[in-house]
């Protein structure tokens, strides 16, 4: 690959899964493009093409996602609805449709959470998850298992 | 996958929009032309500042300052070249020069006893 086309290359290649990995983060789609775009400005101000341009994306994109969130002060309100959900959860454990998926995915603590839907969502595998949060792979894989026992214990027998 | 795996990618997930690949085209197709010019200026900027140093270098003689490491007693043989102690010698400035190996006349300063 030609060294000025890496960045469109790797835009082209993960463009789906880096928006959803700062919509993980941001909840919110126009910030999770702004995130992305702000990654790739700063990687385009970047002299040399990175050793892994892949993981080199997502890393500054989620960087630049959490740079947003806590600009803007939605820490604190996303994990009061996360406790909101997990109240929530516990009074509907057992109904199966999309929406309760998506509210017991959010009750999950928020790194079994971002395992799930980095595995899952942008297909990182869990070496690359490892890498992208400096956690060692075996964590990220254990965090993943425990996560979906998680999801099948509130989901009960449909999905044991 | 499980099958609660394959429930959970299913999941409806944002796409990336058309005007983020506007966006982000726009950030690189610029980026290869402002990485040309910038490496552009740094390499003149650079080989300008080893001109500068090279040529500071050269004027000063060879790196020798005030003429303390260019005593030149081969040149006078009726001079001692043995060690002074302080306050015994007296510097002399040789109007004259010779060709340092950087090919730069300097000047050469001998001491002399007393």
């Amino acid at each position: 690959m030609l060294e000025e086309n890496w960045l469109a290359d790797v835009y082209e290649k993960n463009r789906d899964g880096l928006v959803r990995c700062a919509w993980n983060i941001t909840k919110n789609q126009t910030e999770a493009e702004d995130a992305v775009h702000a990654a790739f400005l700063a990687m385009a101000n970047r002299c040399e093409q990175p050793v892994d341009p892949k993981l080199y994306a997502y890393r500054s994109v989620r960087n630049s996602a959490l740079n947003i969130r806590r600009a803007n002060g939605r820490s604190a309100r996303f994990r009061r609805s996360l406790a909101s959900n997990e109240e929530a959860i516990d009074n509907r454990t057992g109904r199966q449709n999309g929406a309760d998926l998506e509210d017991m995915l959010r009750a999950l603590p928020d790194e079994a959470r971002e395992v799930v839907e980095l595995h899952l969502h942008s297909n990182l595998t869990f070496r690359e998850i490892g890498a992208l949060t400096e956690t060692p792979t075996q964590t990220i894989a254990s965090r993943y298992r425990r996560a979906i026992a998680r999801l099948r214990e509130l989901l009960g027998e449909e999905y044991t | 996958m499980s099958k609660l795996e394959d429930e959970l990618a299913k999941l409806r997930r944002p796409l990336a929009s058309e005007s983020l690949d506007v966006r982000v085209q726009q950030v690189c197709s610029k980026a290869s032309p402002r990485r040309d010019i910038r490496t552009t200026w740094l390499a003149v900027a650079g080989a300008a500042a080893g001109l500068l140093i090279a040529a500071s270098f050269a004027l000063r003689g060879g790196g020798n300052r005030d003429g303390m490491e260019t005593v030149d007693y081969a040149a006078e043989p009726s001079y001692s070249s043995t060690v002074v102690e302080p306050g015994l010698a007296e510097v002399v400035l040789l109007d004259r020069g010779h060709i340092s190996p950087w090919g730069v006349t300097k000047t050469s300063w001998l001491v002399v006893h007393d």
